[in-house]
């Protein structure tokens, strides 16, 4: 009788153990509850303030474009007068200057009307590998363990992202290595697929992933340029008239009979960039493309690469870089363990970025100067 | 400004493509990677194109001089050299194209990897550049055997039929090939046994005839030889026994038939399949 009792107090105490453990929990959810509403409000009066001034940019646009406009007339009508002012049939000898000489008039500044249309569209875009628990590469290895070597565990490589890229925008990735980005950006090029979501496309994408665009090591550079045009979008002959610019612009005019195969590493870069930027894209995605090659060669990238930004085109840039994203880029986004961390302005991801650096999250580690291109899953 | 305003059309990324739709774009990029892996091919060497045609006509020799003159094999046949170099050039292409094939889409892993085109042409390409191989020598290989003195006959406008039938046997085997290397590597190994078990049961350096009844229904499971005896009774001897007299049965065309059929089936739907996932499994 006394055990039973003693064994029933037991319980007892365990149960209110228990209650007390559960009640203690409760709080600790209604006071993160509050803590997110609270932070909920915060984004909302955040949110309603910038869509407040993005509708003042807006009108301050039309107001410049109105402006401008009135004074290009203005302008007109004063030539005009000018034109007709000044004396006609003089017996000067001194011949007319031809009109092509005359005062060029000023490149049109470029307005671009804010915000631009997206051209790329990722919805809930997720993404994992298999991963074999133990490689299976041959045939007998299946057949002898047919049940263990269909085992295997996903890798999430990705997971529900989603955003925005407008038309024009230079817009930086960063993260860690393994955060994600070269699968993002494979899917972005199309050579990968997804497992869910959605990734729509504006216009004519030119992928430089991984340090180049998929060059043959056996093909001359002739052959190379030809076909990797062709396959960014080229017609066969528009490839071929473009290949001694691609060359030049790439400074292999003494290489062009050599294999790619025995090219350095960074003429190979050289020409793979050379082509991406003569192939009329829309948007461009870069990989890493500024870790390599010597200093000269990353300032004709860069200026490059701000010349398309300012026809137009759009421009996804991975970047290890800080400096270089926060210098060009308009906008970006912070990856880690396939989630997106941070977005917008590329000065506080990047201070989202030394923050988790220094609080060694995802075990990061910049390294700029080494081969930046991992791969999450290996053959 | 209409084309500005449509390419702003935003469309789904289809993810990478068998044939990428586009079948225009698809064969342009076939035919330039073709060429430049034909031009490739022989330009490290130093006898160049005369490589292209020396391989065959060097394997002939030696198999002539074994054959006919050591085992006395070709003494009963119509004109045996003119069979056998034709039928082991039609069967050098069948090898050169699976062969290449196989191991094709692992070497091209950095395009895969980074670019976005049909997978088709991977294999597309190795097995158009076999066919520039094997136009050119045919070309020679017939002005050779009429210089020796064969007669052209009115059947030899079927020939294009068999080779036809071999572009299409070599294309989706190497396209089967090509997708299953990338998964199981020793593919390799038991492809280069099967091709010299395909050279010696298929009635390429020896005449049907010879064959023992026992050993007939190797006429029946080769999708290869009907390609071989045909060549043989259209090209050069119109006295050849036809497809179902050397099997001693209808299945003699059945067969082949049924199993070519079957391997072309398993090309599209394995490649089909295959073509989304193919650079993130290299």
């Amino acid at each position: 009788m006394g055990a039973e009792e003693a064994g029933l107090r037991e319980q007892l105490s365990q149960a209110v153990a228990h209650r007390c453990a559960l009640q203690e929990a409760l709080a600790a959810v209604e006071a993160e509850r509050n803590a997110l509403r609270w932070e909920e409000g915060k984004l909302r009066g955040e949110y309603a303030r910038t869509h407040e001034a993005l509708v003042r940019l807006h009108a301050r646009t039309a107001d410049l474009h109105g402006a401008l406009n009135v004074a290009r007339a203005e302008k007109e009508r004063l030539e005009a007068a000018l034109a007709g002012a000044l004396p006609t049939g003089t017996a000067e000898p001194a011949p007319p200057r031809p009109a092509a000489a005359e005062p060029e008039p000023p490149a049109q500044p470029k307005l671009r009307p804010l915000p631009t249309p997206p051209v790329i569209e990722v919805r809930d875009l997720c993404k994992s590998y298999r991963v074999p628990a133990r490689p299976v590469d041959t045939l007998k290895e299946r057949l002898v363990h047919p049940i263990r070597s269909s085992r295997s565990m996903p890798l999430e490589a990705l997971r529900n992202v989603s955003f925005d890229i407008h038309q024009g925008e230079f817009f930086g990735i960063v993260g860690a290595n393994g955060s994600g980005k070269s699968t993002l950006l494979k899917l972005l090029a199309n050579v990968y697929a997804p497992d869910s979501g959605t990734i729509r496309t504006a216009g004519r994408i030119v992928p430089f992933i991984e340090l180049g665009v998929g060059l043959n090591p056996e093909f001359a550079a002739y052959d190379n340029v030809v076909i990797s045009g062709v396959m960014m979008g080229l017609e066969p002959e528009e490839a071929r008239a473009r290949y001694p610019e691609i060359i030049e612009f790439a400074g292999l005019q003494d290489f062009t009979e050599l294999k790619l195969k025995n090219y350095s590493s960074g003429m190979r870069v050289r020409l793979a960039f050379a082509v991406m930027a003569q192939v009329d894209a829309d948007i461009l995605l870069i990989d890493e493309v500024l870790a390599v090659g010597d200093a000269e060669f990353r300032e004709k990238c860069l200026a490059r690469t701000n010349q398309l930004r300012d026809e137009g085109k759009t421009i996804v840039l991975v970047t290890h870089s800080m400096g270089t994203m926060v210098e060009e880029c308009d906008r970006s986004i912070l990856l880690g363990g396939g989630e997106i961390r941070a977005i917008g302005d590329p000065r506080e991801v990047a201070r989202r970025y030394e923050r988790e650096l220094a609080a060694g999250e995802g075990d990061a580690e910049e390294e700029r100067d080494e081969k930046p291109a991992i791969r999450l899953v290996k053959g | 400004m209409t084309q500005a305003q449509a390419a702003l059309e935003l469309r789904p990324n289809p993810g990478p493509q068998a044939l990428g739709g586009d079948l225009r774009r698809f064969w342009v990029l076939v035919r330039l990677s073709a060429v430049a892996q034909f031009k490739h091919l022989y330009a490290g060497s130093l006898l160049g194109y005369f490589w292209t045609l020396g391989r065959p006509l060097a394997m002939f020799g030696v198999i002539y001089v074994v054959f006919s003159e050591v085992l006395g094999i070709g003494a009963g046949i119509v004109n045996y050299p003119a069979v056998l170099l034709l039928n082991l050039l039609i069967f050098q292409f069948f090898t050169d194209a699976t062969s290449r094939a196989l191991p094709s889409m692992v070497s091209n892993e950095s395009t895969l990897r980074k670019m976005e085109f049909p997978r088709a042409v991977v294999p597309g390409a190795v097995v158009l550049a076999a066919v520039f191989t094997f136009v050119l020598n045919l070309v020679a290989v017939l002005a050779i055997l009429l210089f020796t003195g064969l007669e052209p006959r009115a059947t030899w406008v079927l020939v294009p039929l068999l080779c036809l039938a071999m572009l299409i046997v070599a294309t989706a085997t190497s396209f089967v090939l090509a997708t299953l290397f990338v998964q199981f590597r020793d593919i390799g190994q038991i492809w280069m046994v099967t091709t010299l078990a395909l050279l010696y049961s298929s009635p390429i350096m020896y005449p049907v005839e010879t064959i023992p009844n026992d050993f007939r229904w190797m006429l029946i499971v080769n999708p290869l030889a009907p390609i071989f005896e045909l060549m043989r009774k259209w090209a050069v001897d119109p006295g050849a026994p036809d497809v179902a007299a050397a099997a001693g049965t209808p299945w003699g065309w059945y067969g082949p038939l049924l199993i070519s059929l079957a391997i072309c089936v398993l090309a599209v739907v394995l490649f089909r399949r295959k073509a989304r996932t193919l650079a993130e499994l290299l």
